[in-house]
């Protein structure tokens, strides 16, 4: 399949496969809507840097051959499991920025299954933590006003030592 | 010969089917919470599972929009995001700032949304403290996914003989042991025309809302030290097997006020009367850890009074993200076939009050101390116990045949079965302050002459066997 190029956010050219550029619907519609007109020109990819670009490519090509995600696919059941395969638990092992860096350009490319692996991981982060922990984990402020600090407190009075 | 309408219809399996009536509000068959007379079990002695130590639940009116969490949501992304600003000084704000290195602060509220929603429930209680827009988001966006959905597609296509299989294979692929009710639930309409009445019968379209809580069983009461008061407590069972699991204390109880089931019925433009208690739709949940699974077992159905009398309400249950895209949950609300839904909610009759989780966790306490841990000749026990005896003369008179209720302090004057609804409410506000669960519990028997009024203190026993 015919190579194509994309253009990151800080000017730098990656070939890829088209066939692994259309992983994202962003520039498969893109390429849909401009047909031959831009043979051979770089697609720009404005919101993504060249490393992230091309660690996304590098997951891209790893799910080429994935069947597509059902459309009417049980949001439920899909919400209910944080099982991540184990290729990908590995692809995102990378520190904080580079996965928050990540899951923006799956959004911003529109590739469901990354963002959904990169999601599935945060929330993985997060189990079984303590509010004060995940504060600390993401760097969260805690911005509760006293008001909102007194409902929570009477929220967990239910069984409260009183 | 009674007039056709008058006839009880029954199915091919010879049951009574339930009845469709045009849509009223039923008003008039609502229970209320002050209902001072405690409801026999007599549902639970006809439950089509009995179970000694079950509970049944009867399933009563709720209107959809009186249960907090299925609020239709008020918040837009847009407001939300306006509430966070007007905060003085403005409160944690999620958005990409240019220079600055990108962390958890730098995705936009629906990604946010994305993976909070799939944060398991138990992790959400503690998402909900995190800030003020983690907090909306969960009470906005993620309730729902505190309850389970069980409908009864699996009986879909499937033929009265191939029930039995069908329900083996719904409880096999279950996350937890689990029992669909043995004949699948039906329908009937009823079509009146000038040339006479015809009967149709089909699926019931219901749906059971179950609480992840409750199903999980993962859950255990620890006593703080040097207190009689209890934490809730669940466990971590890590991936690895060679790392310990972990306790915690559950950071938010803002759960306990969930109801532990909700029943909703999709029928457009009537309701359905239950005529026996076959009817209603049940669901029988079998705890998957010791010693609840021997011990306890839920079930949720019912009389068939009660289950009669829902009302009709506006479709507000949420169905998040129901694309593949994260939207904004108005948006995500649309309802598109205009469907009504009805509702119903589970009750408790032993005390007399909705079921929600927390009173539902009561129980379970309760059980685990009266069947094995019965503080017989507790002081409290001793003073507070009704004995059981001269049980015609107490119901009648509200005292025993020694002219008290056993007890060295109070109830001294004959006591009305309201009064004593209404003294129970000030004991159990008392003890649950000096660390005592108080509940009124009926013998597995079901036999009134045995109810007994209990205190049940706590233990580290609960604690020890839970684990």
């Amino acid at each position: 399949m015919a190579p194509m190029k994309l253009l990151s956010s800080d000017n730098v050219e990656i070939e890829v496969e088209k066939e692994v550029a259309e992983r994202s619907v962003l520039i498969k519609n893109m390429l849909e809507d401009v047909g031959d007109t831009t043979v051979g020109a770089p697609i720009p990819i404005p919101n993504v840097n060249e490393g992230v670009l091309r660690k996304v490519i590098e997951w891209c090509e790893h799910h080429r051959n994935d069947p597509p995600q059902p459309a009417d696919e049980d949001s439920d059941s899909r919400k209910k499991s944080t099982d991540i395969e184990e290729w990908d638990q590995k692809f995102m092992q990378v520190d904080q920025e580079m996965l928050f860096e990540i899951i923006l350009a799956a959004n911003y490319l529109d590739i469901k299954p990354l963002l959904d692996v990169g999601c599935k991981t945060v929330a993985n982060m997060i189990k079984g933590k303590s509010p004060e922990e995940i504060r600390k984990t993401f760097n969260i402020q805690n911005d509760f006003t006293p008001e909102e600090e007194d409902q929570i407190r009477r929220e967990n009075e239910w069984a409260e030592d009183r | 010969m009674a007039p056709p309408h008058m006839l009880p219809t029954s199915n091919h399996n010879g049951r009574f089917a339930p009845k469709v009536r045009n849509r009223r509000r039923s008003t008039q068959l609502r229970r209320t919470l002050s209902s001072p007379l405690p409801r026999t079990a007599a549902s639970s002695s006809q439950s089509p599972a009995s179970y000694p130590f079950s509970f049944v639940f009867d399933i009563g009116y709720r209107s959809i929009q009186d249960a907090p969490l299925l609020h239709e949501p008020v918040t837009a992304i847009r407001d939300l995001e306006g509430e966070i600003l007007a905060k003085n000084p403005p409160g944690q704000w999620f958005r990409k700032i240019p220079n600055k290195r990108t962390d958890i602060t730098c995705l936009p509220v629906e990604i946010h949304i994305e993976i909070l929603s799939r944060v398991c429930f138990l992790d959400q209680l503690a998402c909900e403290r995190v800030c003020s827009t983690w907090r909306t988001i969960i009470q906005r966006d993620c309730m729902m996914f505190r309850y389970t959905s069980i409908d009864d597609s699996a009986w879909t296509g499937i033929k009265p003989e191939n029930v039995a299989a069908a329900a083996a294979a719904a409880a096999a692929a279950g996350p937890w042991p689990i029992r669909l009710p043995g004949v699948p639930p039906e329908m009937v309409t009823v079509l009146c025309s000038e040339e006479g009445m015809y009967h149709h019968i089909s699926r019931c379209n219901g749906k059971l809302l179950i609480h992840r809580f409750i199903q999980d069983g993962n859950f255990a009461f620890r006593q703080i030290p040097h207190s009689q008061c209890v934490e809730i407590m669940s466990t971590y069972t890590p991936a690895h097997p060679h790392q310990p699991p972990r306790r915690f204390k559950i950071a938010n109880l803002s759960f306990l006020d969930d109801p532990v089931a909700i029943y909703i019925s999709t029928t457009d433009e009537r309701d359905i009367i239950f005529q026996t208690i076959h009817e209603v739709p049940y669901l029988c949940v079998e705890f998957d850890s010791e010693p609840l699974r021997s011990e306890f077992e839920l079930c949720i159905g019912g009389d068939p009074y009660t289950a009669s009398s829902v009302a009709n309400v506006e479709l507000t249950l949420p169905t998040p993200f129901p694309g593949s895209r994260p939207r904004p949950r108005n948006k995500a609300w649309e309802d598109p076939g205009g469907t009504r839904e009805l509702m119903a909610q589970g009750m408790l009759p032993e005390f007399d009050r909705l079921w929600n989780v927390g009173t539902f966790l009561l129980a379970v306490q309760g059980k685990l101390e009266s069947e094995k841990h019965w503080y017989e000749d507790s002081a409290l026990e001793q003073n507070e116990r009704w004995n059981g005896r001269g049980f015609d003369q107490k119901f009648l008179t509200g005292v025993d045949y020694h002219g008290d209720w056993d007890m060295d302090a109070g109830f001294r004057q004959p006591l009305t079965l309201v009064k004593i609804a209404e003294k129970e409410r000030e004991l159990l506000a008392l003890y649950q302050r000096n660390g005592f669960w108080y509940m009124r519990d009926w013998r597995k028997d079901k036999d009134m002459a045995k109810m007994h009024v209990a205190l049940t203190p706590v233990s580290e026993w609960v604690w020890e066997i839970c684990y």
